[in-house]
């Protein structure tokens, strides 16, 4: 075995014995050091498998492993339906019966197993990197908790079956860490076990493992009618039929529309766990999944603009639903949805500048909502309340706080950072279906709206300051965070060029078509970058002049102005069903079109 | 040499983007049959507030005010060097965003209304440029005579950001006086009057790239009369008509412009054109 196989095995082995290693030991200290530990270690394990190279490399088990896979899956399905049978739910049940039914009656294969190229680099350091931190701030925000062993356990079984998951290659594995995945995200939304959150997560858990079902019959019907004997062999339009399947599949996990309700609804979860959900796991699985199969959508219209029409939908919707939020962790949790739609999108269009910037938006994505949901957290943890009008003010409170916000919403909607996304995006859409840039513009601009929105309450001074302390539990995980994005926005050239490399190796298509279309050369850029630092040490320079204080026109009265939501409850639930109906439509149009 | 060129042409825009306010008040006062300001008054009101004595309240207003202008100047930079145009626009948008960041970080309810409506319209124009923006860079010579739509939706947009009726509801006076613009005054006013130069300036150039011939004087010639008649639609659709709501606005300029655009752009790809 290679050093990199070695490495790439350790991402998913690591966080597995950490999980034991949590789950045995007794309460107190032993659980921090442990946690740090187990970080560092599946942090290391993940950059050395890159620095490995980024060349595809299979990873072959002694033929009795599907054995081992197949007591999993059994295992899994038991635990399935022991939640089903607790919940009342005949939905949970049938869809666990259906998925191992299907997964047992898969003949064998002899694809290897396990295979890692450039995505599932992207893919394993997003979540073991990002999935590190979060884990490491939910040391001090679950210290309160009387379950934390369970939880953290719960946490590193997730990283290790997300890590697997990207790196499986045999459908059979793919089913069962996608699985396992489903089977977290609903343990970690019922951890606070009051009401709502026990709501969310039977709702969660209805969607996911109805997902895992499409996705056992998808790869069921490969394997039995289309020699698609693995992931890889999606690469045609012959295959639309079981990958009409899988886009259900990865529909129910990256929360689209119209199942995309368990995703707010699991904001009842503590905030490491929406952070885990929306950034570096879960979420992002979906997107995988999509992106693995897009060949097919490039070989079939219909696929295609389907996929494409779906996360168009999401991504409007889901922003002008965003508008209408004053929760943050809910604002959050629809511009979620929201950007992935995007993503679903460019997957969808499957053009070679439309796949990178699928990637390079999924990499600025999770750190972008890795850094704003933690950050939400220590507000909250100051302030007592996660609702966008007590953040009123928050700069003249928590300098620290403030930076780590903006940076957070900037760095995806404004140059230099999230720009390159956005235009090869555009590239992508605009060549492949004209019906596509007017929605495109119009999420856009509402998207700048809700973000925006949300910078203006933090931002607006109070007359005389108040100064509290700076949180300082959080600030190691929020600092690195923030220098990461920071970082990656300054060496955005060069992170363009490797993602384009990595996407050309991972597409198999020729390097030529992945440019990076700078009709102007890189001096455009660089003044952008310029301008950038300009704006940014102007805040360091002392201004000129003579101090003033605010001025309301004469009025003695203080007020405030509230925030504007646009949309009410009841406009919010028309809009839902309008966009329901809409989605469920598509997809019909799709599948007939598809299968036709 | 290629830079150096494209600063100065940058500069000479700047100023075109200024002397259009004066033109359009000096339009507006005529059709009012009033005599009017001179066409150079921007240029006047922006040195003589470069004269006034600075203040500041905080930082944060000055840090986006400097900004935004700094982003507006660099997208028409970028756009004249031959950059990308999607990037010059997106480049832009952060400009107009900086503006309203200013007034949400300014000292006052009224700056912070005007900030509020400012996004709103950002919301509402930005969508509308983006396409223009997509159509340029995406075709090129005579671009107006595939999507004549373009041209007609950037009436609108040009009532927002010359502050004209029946869109000007970010700057409304009778109730917020000035806006987003509310607590600048002095030089940092003159800054923000700046990124506002630029910004139109960015704008007419964009209008100015759907009209294109090989010979010089006459493309010179298309381009001046197409972004002229613009902005003289604009004032007199200012003159005929009085403000709208906020709501009207969110839901009448998008549901307008791009409506017509959506409408361009079908017809044209169903004629097999695009």
């Amino acid at each position: 075995m290679s050093f990199q196989e070695i490495a790439a095995l350790m991402t998913i082995a690591v966080p597995l014995l950490a999980a034991i290693a949590v789950f045995t030991t007794g309460k107190g200290r032993n659980l921090q050091g442990l946690i740090y530990i187990a970080a560092i270690v599946i942090s290391i394990s993940s950059i050395a498998m890159v620095f490995g190279g980024l060349n595809r490399f299979t990873l072959v088990f002694p033929e009795f492993s599907w054995i081992v896979i197949l007591g999993l899956e059994i295992l899994l399905t038991g635990i399935f339906l022991y939640y089903a049978f607790k919940l009342k739910s005949i939905i949970i049940a049938a869809a666990a019966v259906i998925e191992i039914i299907f997964s047992a009656l898969s003949p064998l294969n002899t694809a290897p197993p396990l295979a890692v190229d450039s995505l599932s680099m992207v893919l394993i350091l997003i979540t073991s990197l990002l999935g590190s931190v979060i884990s490491i701030y939910s040391l001090h925000y679950m210290r309160n908790d009387e379950r934390k062993r369970e939880f953290f356990t719960v946490i590193f079984v997730f990283i290790a079956a997300m890590n697997g998951a990207v790196m499986a290659n045999e459908n059979s594995w793919f089913i069962l860490f996608w699985g396992v995945t489903s089977l977290c995200s609903f343990l970690l939304i019922k951890h606070p076990e009051t009401h709502e959150a026990q709501k969310a997560a039977k709702l969660a858990l209805t969607i996911n493992t109805a997902g895992g079902a499409a996705l056992a019959v998808g790869m069921y019907l490969a394997v039995s009618y289309y020699n698609g004997d693995s992931l890889e062999s999606f690469s045609s339009a012959s295959m639309a039929v079981p990958a009409i399947f899988l886009v259900a599949a990865a529909m129910t996990k990256s929360a689209q529309f119209p199942v995309q309700s368990w995703l707010p609804g699991a904001m009842a979860a503590p905030v490491p766990v929406s952070a885990l959900l929306h950034s570096s796991t879960m979420v992002n699985l979906g997107i995988y999944l999509l992106l693995r199969i897009s060949q097919v959508f490039a070989d079939s219209p219909a696929l295609s603009a389907g996929v494409a029409f779906i996360g168009l939908i999401s991504f409007v919707a889901a922003a002008v639903l965003a508008a209408a939020q004053s929760n943050a962790k809910r604002l959050l949790a629809y511009s979620t949805i929201s950007n992935l739609g995007l993503i679903v999108m460019c997957a969808g269009i499957a053009q070679p500048h439309a796949l990178m910037a699928a990637i390079i938006f999924l990499i600025y994505h999770a750190l972008s909502k890795a850094l704003l949901f933690l950050t939400v957290g220590s507000v909250k943890e100051k302030t007592g309340s996660e609702d966008i009008e007590d953040m009123r003010s928050l700069s003249g409170k928590s300098s620290f706080l403030t930076a780590a916000l903006i940076t957070g919403i900037v760095s995806i909607t404004l140059p230099p950072f999230g720009m390159f996304a956005s235009k090869w995006m555009i590239i992508g859409a605009a060549s492949a279906n004209p019906g596509i840039i007017i929605p495109l513009a119009i999420g856009l601009g509402v998207t700048s709206l809700y973000y925006f929105k949300w910078v203006g309450v933090i931002i607006s001074p109070t007359d005389p300051a108040v100064k509290d302390k700076q949180p300082k539990e959080y600030r190691f995980s929020i600092s690195i965070l923030l220098l990461s994005i920071i970082a990656l926005s300054i060496s955005i050239i060069p992170v363009a060029q490797s993602i384009a490399r990595a996407a050309s190796e991972t597409f198999e298509l020729s390097p030529d078509l992945f440019t990076l279309e700078l009709s102007g050369g890189l001096f455009p850029l660089v003044i952008i970058l310029l301008v950038s630092i300009i704006s940014f040490l102007a805040f360091f320079i002392p201004p000129k002049g003579r101090r003033i204080k605010g001025y309301a026109c004469g009025e003695t009265e203080q007020y405030l102005p509230a925030g504007e939501y646009y949309l009410s409850k009841n406009y919010q639930t028309i809009f839902k069903k309008f966009v329901y109906a809409l989605s469920i439509f598509t997809f019909i149009l799709m599948v007939v079109v598809g299968v036709l | 040499m290629n830079a150096l060129l494209a600063l100065i042409e940058t500069i000479i825009i700047i100023l075109i983007g200024g002397l259009s306010l004066g033109i359009a008040r000096k339009l507006s006062a005529r059709m009012q049959r009033r005599i009017g300001p001179s066409i150079f008054q921007a240029f006047y009101d922006v040195s003589k507030l470069f004269s006034k004595e600075p203040f500041y309240f905080k930082r944060l207003p000055i840090v986006y005010a400097i900004s935004s202008m700094a982003f507006q100047i660099a997208a028409i930079f970028i756009l004249i060097y031959g950059g990308d145009t999607m990037m010059a626009f997106f480049v832009s948008g952060a400009g107009a965003v900086y503006l309203a960041a200013g007034a949400f970080a300014s000292p006052s309810v009224y700056s912070w209304i005007g900030g509020r409506r400012e996004l709103l319209a950002i919301a509402a124009y930005e969508p509308v440029l983006f396409v223009l923006a997509l159509s340029v860079s995406t075709h090129t010579h005579n671009i107006i005579l595939i999507f004549p739509a373009v041209f007609i939706a950037m009436v609108p947009v040009l009532s927002v950001l010359l502050e004209r009726s029946p869109y000007d509801v970010p700057a409304a006076h009778q109730e917020i006086v000035t806006g987003p613009y509310a607590e600048y005054a002095g030089p940092m006013l003159g800054i923000l009057n700046i990124a506002k130069w630029a910004q139109l300036g960015f704008v007419y150039v964009l209008i100015s790239m759907l009209v294109w011939s090989p010979t010089l004087a006459v493309n010179l010639t298309l381009k001046i009369v197409i972004v002229a008649a613009a902005v003289f639609i604009t004032i007199l659709i200012d003159n005929a008509t009085a403000r709208v709501s906020r709501k009207t606005m969110i839901v009448t300029l998008p549901i307008i412009t791009l409506g017509l655009m959506a409408l361009n752009i079908a017809v044209m790809h169903l004629a097999g054109i695009i």
